[in-house]
């Protein structure tokens, strides 16, 4: 919702990338990229809110008379918290500076735009791809090049298609279209495939029709949706009060596979908390207090059709 | 709420009013006026339309600074003396976005009042009024205003409801109807009642009477349903004071186990 959770996921992307020395390309119209860098979280060596520790599942002493098939499997599912990928990060300190400072940042906002003959509508879209293909092709990141020392550039760029990238006034193309988003996702991808580079771009949706959204998608190798409750009716949920939105993997492309990795009907949801950005699978709780309410309403109906009946 | 909201300290840095012809952002504007005077800010308002020496002879009793744009200038001019005006604790009326929308795009806007907001610090407010039904686009501009600002009102008559989203420092988002009502010039809010839907639904069962669903008479008046209580039936045991009968008499006897049933009496004749 207004890019608010998207700009943390963005932060974590660049401060991982700083952390691993990366190169790094951060664009951004709406926020000045350097301040967006002197907010990126610090680095810290284990997660502090961990719940769950990596032994051996505990295996419950109690003896199970029924269902005896689950005694002796653990209590919830821990294949996917073995994995050690990544760093962890505390989102209310920022990363020091001298660390940003050593690392090879490139900053784009936009304002030294010059208004070429492109195929965009607003010059902006074509000068950040330009200024991306001239990055990739200095620092040799080109597959082309086979580079000795082999790293990554990392490509953010923040709210692509706010209303900063707009048509310009005397443009041909209307408010509504989405041309200019559609190709320069298209191109990205193209420049993307050809080096070693990675692009996260955030996009702020609710400006944009879902079929132009479908075309972005369609584009792009992976889309996750952050689908906030703020505004909604699941804000009064009980069973997600926790949480303030759906993280939803719209797509996960088979690259080098055949078979696509999406996890299929599992649910995932996200917190912003204070420290960190949380992302967990949805588990609905026992339907105790929803079973009461419809008893209470099975009575009242039968009430009510008694009532009737006695007319 | 929408007051509690109106009136944050430090203030809300951007409130966008959408308004139309049916009903317009004054009473707002005063409530925001009177705070803001409460505290001693500094007002100044720019005017994009009407005429200007009329409203400038109106706000300068109310001690609030006018600065007349009704006749086209740059959008680099506009922005120059927006940042001149911009002292610690002023706030600044934008009266109506619709029309630099007009003068200079949507993108000349958005872009000019997103530059401006970044200088933005605590204490100080941009309020904008966008006509609504003055907009050719008017979604997808309303939805780019929206983007922006940072408590975002919009005014609905029909039904005299106010929408209005509210986006927290800290990043959430609150999303709300409330209904409003102007008393004595007053803007006035409050929450929309929810009505129990169990008592709904009794309210309509109650209404709905069988007796005016068919043409024969279905129900009983009191003195009938008094009357048909009262009638013994000939087979029950009678009061013995009562029974004066000579001759014959029929004693009913109850069996010991289940054996009247009031929905059908004649259970036990295996029929």
């Amino acid at each position: 919702m207004y890019g608010t959770y998207a700009k943390t996921m963005l932060k974590y992307f660049i401060a991982e990338g700083v952390v691993c020395k990366h190169s790094i390309f951060l664009a951004s119209q709406d926020s000045s990229p350097h301040e967006v860098i002197r907010e990126i979280p610090a680095v810290i060596h284990f997660d502090p809110d961990s719940s769950f520790d990596f032994a051996e599942p505990k295996v419950s002493d109690s003896k199970m008379k029924i269902a005896f098939r689950y005694e002796n499997l653990p209590t919830h599912d821990n294949e996917d918290k073995h994995i050690n990928l990544g760093h962890f990060y505390d989102l209310t300190k920022p990363m020091p500076l001298a660390d940003i400072e050593n690392t090879d940042i490139y900053y784009w906002n936009g304002c030294r735009v010059e208004n070429g003959v492109s195929a965009f509508s607003n010059p902006a879209y074509n000068d950040l791809l330009r200024q991306i293909k001239t990055k990739i092709k200095e620092d040799r990141f080109f597959l082309k090049d086979n580079p000795s020392k082999k790293s990554i550039l990392r490509i953010a760029v923040h709210s692509l298609g706010s209303p900063l990238w707009l048509p310009m006034k005397n443009s041909l193309h209307s408010v509504d279209s989405s041309k200019d988003l559609d190709m320069f996702i298209f191109c990205m991808r193209a420049l993307v495939r050809s080096a070693l580079a990675v692009a996260v771009i955030t996009i702020p949706s609710h400006l944009y029709h879902e079929n132009a959204l479908e075309r972005c998608i369609h584009s792009s190798d992976i889309s996750i949706r952050l689908q906030s409750f703020a505004g909604t009716e699941l804000e009064t949920n009980k069973a997600l009060s926790e949480y303030h939105g759906f993280f939803q993997l719209i797509k996960l492309a088979p690259i080098n596979s055949f078979a696509s990795k999406h996890p299929g009907s599992i649910e995932y949801v996200f917190k912003l908390r204070r420290k960190k950005f949380v992302i967990d699978k949805l588990h609905l709780p026992p339907d105790f207090e929803d079973d009461s309410d419809r008893k209470k309403k099975k009575l009242s109906l039968l009430d009510v059709m008694g009532q009737v009946g006695s007319y | 709420m929408l007051n509690t909201y109106l009136q944050t300290s430090p203030p809300t840095k951007f409130i966008l009013i959408q308004d139309c012809l049916q009903e317009k952002a004054h009473p707002i504007l005063n409530l925001l006026k009177n705070h803001h005077h409460k505290l001693n800010h500094d007002l100044s308002y720019f005017i994009f339309e009407g005429n200007y020496l009329k409203i400038n002879a109106t706000l300068s009793s109310q001690n609030i600074k006018c600065h007349n744009f009704t006749s086209p200038s740059s959008i680099e001019a506009l922005e120059k003396d927006l940042r001149t005006k911009l002292k610690p604790n002023s706030v600044i009326i934008l009266d109506s976005l619709v029309h630099l929308i007009y003068l200079y795009g949507l993108k000349g806007t958005y872009e000019m009042l997103n530059n401006f907001m970044k200088e933005i610090k605590d204490g100080q407010q941009i309020i904008g009024i966008l006509h609504t039904d003055l907009l050719e686009n008017c979604d997808k501009v309303s939805q780019c205003m929206e983007h922006l600002s940072s408590l975002s009102i919009m005014l609905d008559p029909l039904v005299s409801r106010v929408y209005y989203t509210y986006k927290k420092v800290g990043g959430r988002v609150f999303k709300q109807i409330e209904e409003y009502r102007i008393e004595g010039g007053q803007f006035v809010t409050e929450a929309l009642k929810k009505p129990d839907v169990h008592k709904l639904v009794q309210d309509k069962i109650n209404e709905i009477s069988p007796e005016l669903l068919t043409t024969f008479k279905i129900g009983l008046t009191d003195t009938e349903k008094e009357s048909r209580d009262s009638l013994v039936l000939p087979y029950l045991p009678k009061d013995k004071d009562a029974t004066t009968v000579e001759g014959g008499e029929i004693f009913y006897k109850f069996d010991e186990v289940d054996d009247w049933d009031e929905e059908d009496p004649d259970d036990d004749l295996d029929i």
